[in-house]
């Protein structure tokens, strides 16, 4: 089984299959191109779960390509390495999940220039895998630069026929204050990634850039934080952390909607796994000095954020808010540095991943009926409109953290672990404090889903009708995987624990 | 034994989710697994669910069964879920299916159109979230079906969802209930904190049995202010699901909804899970006669001041909700003064009655009104006075528990509640056109008579108490009542304040509200204003821009200007010099053949020197 499992077919069979579509010989009409990616992603996924069942904590996934009998770049130390450990593994899992979930959206959305459209889509697929799975600090950063190209194309570019010009303008400027920002952050990372190598050269006299087996024990105290630093800053842009969050809520509203499930649902969590392996497990205890004030940081992010999002006006930006804010929930586990914290952390990048999809699925299902995502004239469509009604019900009542539903064990765990946190009181005071979050989420999930849906009946919106069976199928997908992780949490943490 | 009753109990619990569960498919499987069937279904497992109630009250004696499964377990930290029975979880399980079958019964009948399937799941989950907690084995279980209630609540509240008043009314009250629960859900977390940075990790899932245990293990290692804090958290959500003050106005919001969910949820089982929590948690009390005495005050004050504003309520539903609370704050009175025993029985007799009262409200919407239905209201009023069966006894055991410090306000409430249940009485009495004619609902109500009689001749049986003078001053202050509200008139200010329910509702929405929207919209504004404005960062790079512009068309140019000037300048001269005198020229070129040779020279021996050196 073990030769069966590869880890390049894995990451870059989506890439080699998008570079294809590039070319002119692939000549499949939209619905073709979207059916021939739905049943790539599945088999992905399919592969993937094969990966997660044949998974032996002992002896995590190993691979190092050798490209012309040599490594990569063998002045620096190099190599094209991939690992995939517990935590990867759950990470490539997800991503591979929710990019089937959005190939599945995508189908009624997407009706122009398709073939750019799926060739980024795989493309960005690629490079998230390529994140997760890689063992190598420049493997890491190169897959991190990469996925800024697809990005950037899938939010500014026009998918649709139907998009007003304004609408495409502010895409595309959303697009480039995403690339900027997240530029600006890698400058900071590949600052860090070349002081790391470089100070573990001076003091081992090996030039290595090997995750796991890099040697940073010698490397002095304020050069360690100095990196850390530089390492939040970069991951802090994508998770993202406070002063650096606007980028967010403008790419998130512009672009389409699977292109939002996938930047809410995995892209972010490109940035919390980053701060898991570098600095958490890197740097440990340089982390653990930098915790206290991170956890201050991520305090804002949860509270401050769920009170912005009660005072917006479009679904969809309500949405945006409402990730940040989980995010600073996720980042907070990670600042309580105990077991129980990490495990809370990933278990709630799962959860939130499965919620965000499925809140930005109905705001897509919304927008594609009603031509409009403004909660002052949005009012009423329940009636037309009430299977989807109760679906939409369950996943607020989920994302509002109600026990059975997979959020509530992610929060009440993280704040478990933030209290338990004997790091430092300030760790303490954050998880007593973000417990109000409770009832901010209630508060602005509330006024998104009686906002949009109840109130008087309106002419303009008495032409729509219900969700088709399979749109239905694809919110069903995602009801009962939170209740799945809800309801038997073990299955989620265990896993986690594992490593 | 304990192994048939153990599993049972997850057949009881489990068998209304999975029946809620049914639901979905039997839209698309009509033919096999239609509406009637889940109708069927739902009532058979209310009916085993009384039975098993009763098989077990019958056999458990004293005993306790606990059976306890790994929710989550990390390294030390394990939380569990299970079951855990002892008499006081069948009592309050017992009361949950005789309402719940009574009111289902009911349902049927009272709801006419296609949505009545919806309804039949939302109750079928509410029975399955209140078995989960009244079952629950540890606090975090407890917790988790607590919520799950609230949610169930709000799903019922909100059940004409088309309709905007109530749609409103319905998040208002979730959101009340959510700060219940964010206080519930920080005392759980503190205490088990507490346990854990003390080294006692068995007790970290707060199990329902060692709860004595770790209340002393927490009380050792408390400073009595943070324990009474902590404490006080519990005592604020109990206080919020069971409407009492100050938040006892979000019973009289959830009063729009339907009658059969007023009758289950708002009246009898859902709102006294308050009192089931203090139940639990109870030997944390212990050591504090302050804690103890906070529970009494807010009890005794929600049954006085909801009492006062029962008597001015027109609509029966609000009436008795407001009597609801003060029923409640009575329970709280007891269980304040540890009279445990007085304040189930009182939680069953009440939530009997007041179910029926409920029933019987049914008539403003349709037309059969009738003397029957009258027979029962005034059946279910006066057993909630004090003077019939059950009810009667229930007051008398709460009495004889009583602190003497509040007897007095005691004899004042039970006055109020003869006043206005006597109101309610007459208004009714006004509505009702006694036709004799039995309709299908009359069998729910005989369901609850009947229960109500068995009680009190169960209770006549096991507990010793005498008839006091509470029978008697409720039997006078009837006639006193019906002569007052038909003949004089409220003052009409004092009448605005009772009626409004102490303006509290206002005081929220107009403080609450504007604060709560004015934080939102700074925090929006900073964040528009502050955190997205890029016209620092954009001026300071045009202003780069710009220098850098300067830079090159000044400076890099300049350097390349200056040569070309020079050059043009040096060209000049040299012209000068190109005289066309063959003397001149020889002149210019020994000189620059000797300074040349001369620095050659220098060179020459410079690194000769440097050479040699090495």
């Amino acid at each position: 089984m073990e030769h069966f499992l590869s880890i390049p077919i894995l990451i870059f069979i989506p890439m080699i299959i998008s570079l294809i579509m590039l070319t002119p010989w692939f000549k499949l009409n939209e619905i073709h191109t979207n059916r021939f990616v739905k049943i790539l992603c599945f088999g992905h996924f399919l592969y993937c779960t094969l990966f997660l069942l044949f998974y032996n904590s002992a002896q995590p996934y190993n691979t190092i390509i050798h490209l012309l009998g040599s490594d990569w770049i063998q002045t620096l130390g190099v190599k094209i390495s991939f690992r995939l450990d517990n935590i990867s593994l759950i990470m490539v899992t997800l991503t591979s999940f929710i990019f089937l979930i959005s190939s599945f959206i995508s189908k009624s959305i997407v009706n122009q220039n398709h073939k750019f459209y799926y060739s980024m889509f795989l493309l960005l697929m690629s490079a998230i895998l390529g994140i997760f799975s890689s063992n190598d600090i420049f493997l890491f950063f190169m897959f991190w630069e990469l996925e800024l190209i697809p990005a950037y194309f899938l939010i500014g570019n026009r998918w649709k026929q139907e998009v007003t010009p304004e609408e495409s303008e502010k895409a595309k400027k959303s697009a480039i204050k995403f690339v900027l920002f997240t530029f600006a952050g890698s400058m900071f990372l590949l600052l860090g990634i070349l002081l790391i190598n470089f100070y573990s050269y001076l003091s081992t006299g090996i030039l290595n850039a090997n995750l796991t087996d890099l040697d940073i024990t010698t490397i002095p105290n304020s050069i360690k934080l100095l990196i850390s630093i530089c390492f939040i800053i970069s991951f802090g842009v994508k998770i993202p952390i406070i002063p650096i969050h606007t980028w967010l809520p403008d790419a998130h509203t512009n672009a389409i909607t699977p292109i939002s499930i996938i930047l809410a649902g995995i892209l972010l969590k490109t940035g919390s796994y980053g701060l898991f392996r570098f600095n958490y497990e890197l740097l440990h205890n340089t982390f653990l000095t930098i915790a206290p004030y991170l956890a201050i940081f991520a305090l804002i992010n949860i509270i401050y954020t769920a009170f912005v999002a009660f005072a917006q006006n479009d679904i969809k930006r309500i949405v945006a808010y409402s990730s940040i804010s989980n995010m600073g929930l996720i980042v907070l586990g990670f600042c309580t540095c105990n077991k129980i914290g990490v495990s809370a952390a990933f278990f709630h990048t799962i959860a939130h991943s499965l919620v965000t999809a499925g809140l930005f699925a109905i705001c897509g299902i919304v927008y594609n009926r009603c031509k409009t995502r403004d909660i002052n004239i949005l009012s009423g469509i329940a009636s037309k409109m009430p299977v989807f009604f109760g679906i939409a019900t369950t996943i607020v009542i989920a994302s509002i953290g109600i026990p059975l539903f997979a959020p509530f064990v992610g929060e009440i765990l993280t704040i478990t672990a933030a209290l338990n946190s004997g790091l430092s009181p300030v760790i303490r005071t954050a998880g007593i404090c973000s417990l109000p979050l409770l009832i901010l989420s209630s508060c602005y999930m509330l006024k998104f889903l009686h906002a949009g849906f109840l109130g008087e009946e309106r002419n303009e919106f008495s032409m729509i009708n219900d969700i088709s069976s399979k749109e239905g199928l694809i919110l069903g997908i995602i009801v009962l995987g939170l209740i799945l992780f809800g309801i038997i949490p073990s299955i989620g943490i265990d896993f986690i624990n594992l490593g | 034994m304990e192994q048939i009753l153990s599993i049972t109990s997850y057949f009881i619990i489990l068998l209304p989710l999975v029946i809620s569960a049914l639901t979905i498919p039997s839209k698309i499987f009509s033919r096999v697994l239609n509406k009637n069937v889940i109708y069927f279904l739902t009532l058979i497992a209310s009916f085993s669910g009384i039975i098993y109630s009763f098989y077990g009250l019958i056999n458990i004696k004293d005993s306790i069964i606990e059976k306890s499964f790994n929710l989550i377990s990390i390294n030390n930290y394990n939380l569990t879920y299970g079951v855990y029975i002892d008499k006081i979880s069948l009592l309050f399980g017992l009361t949950l299916f005789i309402v719940s079958f009574a009111v289902q019964l009911l349902s049927l009948s009272y709801l006419k159109n296609e949505n009545k399937l919806r309804f039949f799941a939302f109750l079928n989950i509410f029975n399955f979230s209140m078995l989960g907690l009244i079952f629950a084995q540890s606090l975090y279980q407890l917790y988790i079906f607590w919520e799950l209630v609230g949610i169930v609540s709000y799903l019922l509240i909100n059940f004409d969802y088309m309709n905007e008043k109530i749609s409103k009314l319905s998040k208002k009250i979730l959101i009340i209930n959510r700060l219940g629960d964010c206080g519930f859900l920080a005392g759980i977390l503190i205490l088990s904190n507490i346990l854990i940075s003390n080294g006692f990790y068995e007790f970290v899932n707060l199990g329902i049995n060692n709860i004595e245990t770790f209340s002393k293990i927490i009380n050792t290692n408390l400073a009595p202010e943070f324990y009474i804090t902590v404490v006080g958290l519990f005592i604020v959500a109990a206080l919020v699901k069971s409407a009492q003050i100050p938040f006892y106005n979000w019973l009289q919001d959830a009063m729009n909804a339907k009658i059969p969910v007023s009758a289950l949820l708002h009246s009898a089982t859902m709102v006294a899970m308050g009192i089931f929590l203090i139940i639990r948690i109870l030997p944390i009390f212990y050591n504090y006669e302050l804690l103890l005495n906070i529970i009494s005050i807010f009890g005794i004050t929600t049954a006085l001041v909801c009492s006062l504003c029962a008597l001015a309520q027109d609509n029966p539903k609000k009436l008795l909700a407001y009597s609801t609370s003060a029923q409640l704050g009575l329970m709280f009175l007891a269980l304040g003064n540890l009279n445990i025993k007085g304040a189930v029985i009182f939680f069953i007799t009440h939530a009997i009655s007041k179910s029926l009262m409920f029933l019987t409200l049914t008539s403003k919407e349709d037309e059969y009104n009738n003397l029957w239905k009258y027979m029962a209201l005034l059946f279910g009023g006066l057993s909630t006075m004090g003077i019939l069966f059950a009810g009667h006894s229930a007051k008398e055991i709460l009495l004889s528990g009583l602190n003497s410090n509040y007897q007095t306000l005691y004899t004042i409430i039970v006055i109020l509640t003869a006043f206005y249940i006597t109101k309610l009485f007459i208004s009714q009495y006004k509505l009702t056109n006694f036709k004799n004619k039995i309709s299908s609902e009359f069998f729910s109500f005989l369901i609850l008579i009947f229960t109500n009689i068995g009680f009190y001749i169960y209770i006549k049986n096991n507990y010793n108490y005498e008839t006091s003078y509470i029978l008697y001053i409720s039997l006078i202050a009837i006639p006193i009542a019906i002569f007052m509200i038909l003949k004089i008139k409220p003052i009409s200010f004092i009448h605005n304040i009772f009626l409004n329910g102490f303006y509290l509702d206002k005081i929220y929405s107009v403080f609450l509200n504007k604060l709560y929207f004015g934080i939102a919209k700074i925090c929006r504004i900073i964040d528009d204003r502050v955190f997205s404005n890029y016209k620092p960062i954009l001026l300071g790079s045009i202003g780069m821009v710009k220098t850098i512009n300067l830079i090159e068309t000044k400076l890099m140019n300049g350097y390349v200007n200056t040569i070309e000037y020079l050059s043009n300048f040096a060209s000049k001269k040299h012209s000068n010099i190109q005289t066309s005198d063959i003397r001149n020229y020889n002149a210019y070129a020994l000189i620059i053949i000797t300074v040349c040779l001369i620095l050659l020279i220098m060179i020459y021996t410079g690194i000769l020197i440097l050479i040699g050196e090495k």
